[in-house]
């Protein structure tokens, strides 16, 4: 789905850039799978880059930190760190119009 | 802990490679620091252009600018990064933050994906050196010190895992305070580098420092420093050489002073001409610059006293046009008052006239007015400086040094004999109603040479230095082996002094040692057994001739009666009683003629041996 398509359904596109071996990244997947779990599924679009794999990808949204999370669909926003505040993600989701639903 | 040497990369900058012992670490991290401004991103491009050039494929990390900023930086300073990185032997890539849109911090986080990243680019372009600008800005904002310390050491620890040499910039808040705002760099670093950049007085001073080099030895201390049109230029002690480096010579310029200095300058060699005002310094400081160009070869003329045009009339007028050597690009004369320049600038300005006309011979005329426009530790920076870039380069040099009448020549810089491999002396008296001009040879390493005085003599059409026409004298002829087989112990400590004294000496048949203080004599004598004949200068530094020879006196062995001739300033009668008492045989005052010492001597030495040089006579 490109990136049009997803914002014409109204979805949000979020990449979490993680490390492997990584203390914080592996936090950061737990507490942002705990995090989408409050939001409809087709409403977030989440993928995981390992940037020792793809390190292209992290130089193109200019990763320096992991674990990041990039908002991929509308205005461009980063959050570094392991995602213990959970607020920081759904303020994000909240830029593109995106709610909790429960 | 492995002491085996430091393999290291040189860094091509200026002074920098012989301050570190040949370079940075190889394999190791070095930090740069300093606040902002003192040119920390300057120094580590040129290093990464110097590195490139080597085939080391650089790989420049923009963190705190993005990539063209500093390409636009080096390309200014002449490195060609934009070149390089066409050709592809060096990058640099983006590690500046987003700025189009929120970063958050949320909990903990580390360096994955920047180490991932380089380690990308190491496997791409087989980049041997990865250099980081900024790990500040990479810092910033600024996490708790636990985490920070263990991002950094995270940083140092994947780089040396990656086996690259790593330069990582950091910013420091003071001058001298905290070396850098992070606080934590410093100590997985193997080398640090200190850049400064103060304001003293109304001067700005920059300056280098390397402040640790781990299993390596350095030099210590700061080291003035200076961004030019061409990048960082370190001016670091002068590791001198003691000879020239070639056995070639050339003319001097002036006809008769080749012949005193035995067939004309070595090649390489720094000359300083020293004398009052008016004894001629311009004009042989011209007749070097002229021959030189005339020969063909590159020269560059620093005057610093007088204007252009008037410095141009000047030598017109004694019969040097330097017109024609000027306009064929031969010679090129630069005027200019130091003071209206500091001292690094003016360092630059002679290194920047060295690479870009590359001149064979340079002329700094005056070095006084430099010594005059700074404080005593300026001149001598200045000067070691210069040397340094001379010897360097392998330039010849021509400086003139203004003395008032009668200095005393032993009083000045150390270090201005030390630079130089051949000194000339001049000097002038009234007689009658002409001006004698006199030059002197008194040093010249590495050969023989002239020490006696001769008469430079600048007449109508030109300037020749001819033997002194009043020492020429039928005394001359005399004097040749007046003291044939004499053996004397001179006792001077005024160098100029002893070697004239021991040059007269010799020309009149003498065997003469000399000592330079009254430990020295003591030694001489000791091993050379009883002289002839002491002459021996009062006040020497260690201790007075009084006291020397008293105690030879008293010392009962056959030193107890070597005749002795006191050679002193003093010549009130109060001076020869206490001469006398001392045990001197005769009192002379300086200056002494050369006729009374010969005929001194000889009477001292016949009255206590007759036989042997009886029926000698010479002098008034």
């Amino acid at each position: 789905m490109d990136e049009s398509a997803a914002e014409g359904l109204g979805a949000a596109r979020l990449v979490l850039y993680v490390s492997p071996d990584s203390h914080a990244s592996l936090k950061a997947r737990t507490n942002l799978a705990a995090i989408l779990e409050r939001y409809a599924p087709e409403r977030v679009c989440f993928e995981v880059c390992d940037v020792s794999r793809e390190p292209l990808r992290a130089e193109e949204d200019r990763i320096l930190y992991t674990p990041t999370l990039v908002l991929k669909s509308g205005p461009p926003a980063w959050i570094v760190g392991d995602l213990s505040d959970h607020g920081a993600v759904a303020h994000m989701l909240r830029l593109v119009g995106i709610e909790e639903t429960s | 802990m492995n002491l085996t040497a430091v393999t290291k990369l040189t860094t091509g900058v200026p002074g920098l490679d012989r301050l570190t012992h040949g370079g940075i670490p190889e394999g190791r991290a070095t930090l740069i620091t300093g606040r902002a401004g003192t040119g920390k991103s300057i120094l580590a491009l040129q290093i990464a252009a110097h590195l490139a050039a080597q085939g080391k494929q650089p790989l420049v990390l923009a963190v705190e600018e993005p990539p063209e900023d500093l390409a636009v930086t080096g390309n200014t300073l002449g490195f060609d990064l934009s070149g390089l990185i066409k050709a592809g032997k060096m990058r640099i890539s983006d590690a500046t933050r987003p700025m189009s849109g929120p970063v958050v911090v949320a909990g903990e986080y580390d360096l994955g994906g920047l180490l991932h990243r380089i380690a990308a680019t190491v496997r791409e372009t087989k980049a041997r050196v990865v250099i980081l600008d900024s790990v500040t800005a990479l810092f910033s904002p600024r996490p708790p010190q636990e985490l920070l310390r263990s991002l950094f050491f995270q940083l140092v620890h994947a780089l040396r895992e990656m086996d690259v040499t790593a330069l990582l910039l950091a910013e420091a808040e003071e001058s001298h305070g905290a070396l850098t705002t992070l606080g934590v760099e410093d100590y997985v670093c193997d080398m640090v580098l200190i850049l400064r950049n103060t304001v003293d007085g109304e001067r700005r001073r920059r300056s280098i420092e390397i402040n640790k080099y781990r299993r390596s030895a350095h030099y210590k201390g700061e080291y003035p420093c200076t961004i030019t049109s061409k990048g960082l230029a370190i001016f670091p002690m002068a590791v001198g050489r003691t000879l020239p480096s070639t056995q070639d010579r050339y003319s001097s310029g002036a006809p008769g002073l080749d012949t005193m200095l035995a067939g004309g300058l070595f090649r390489d060699s720094i000359v300083i001409v020293r004398g009052p005002t008016g004894s001629g310094k311009t004009i042989l400081a011209g007749l070097y610059a002229h021959a030189g160009a005339s020969r063909g070869e590159r020269v560059v003329y620093h005057g610093f006293e007088e204007p252009q045009p008037m410095l141009m009339r000047n030598f017109e007028r004694i019969g040097l046009p330097m017109d024609k050597l000027y306009e064929q690009g031969l010679l090129r004369v630069i005027c200019r008052y130091p003071e209206s320049t500091g001292l690094e600038d003016l360092l630059v300005m002679l290194r920047d006239g060295i690479e870009e006309f590359q001149p064979s011979l340079v002329v700094l005329d005056s070095i006084s007015s430099i010594e005059h426009a700074t404080s005593q530790k300026g001149f001598r920076q200045f000067m070691i400086g210069v040397a340094s870039m001379l010897r360097e380069t392998g330039r010849g040099a021509l400086l003139t040094q203004n003395v008032r009448v009668g200095t005393d020549r032993e009083a000045e810089p150390p270090f201005l004999s030390t630079i130089s491999d051949a000194i000339v002396n001049l000097d002038y008296e009234m007689e009658r109603d002409t001006l004698r001009r006199t030059l002197r040879v008194v040093k010249m390493r590495g050969s023989e040479h002239d020490v006696r005085p001769a008469r430079l003599v600048i007449a109508r059409g030109g300037v020749r230095v001819e033997p002194d026409v009043a020492l020429a004298s039928p005394f001359e002829e005399q004097l040749a082996s007046s003291l044939s087989g004499l053996r004397v112990l001179v006792v001077e400590d005024f160098a100029d002094a002893r070697e004239s004294l021991v040059a007269l000496l010799t020309r009149a048949g003498a065997r003469a040692v000399a000592a330079g203080s009254a430990t020295e004599a003591r030694q001489v004598l000791a091993s050379d057994g009883a002289p002839d004949i002491i002459v021996c200068d009062v006040g020497l530094a260690d201790e007075d001739g009084y006291s020397l020879l008293a105690g030879l006196r008293r010392s009962g062995g056959p030193l107890a009666r070597v005749p002795a001739v006191a050679l002193t300033a003093w010549g009130r009668p109060e001076d020869r009683e206490r001469s006398a008492e001392a045990g001197f045989e005769a009192h002379l005052v300086k200056p002494v003629e050369a006729a009374i010492l010969v005929s001194t001597l000889l009477g001292v030495a016949r009255t206590s041996r007759p036989p042997d040089l009886s029926g000698r006579v010479v002098g008034p």
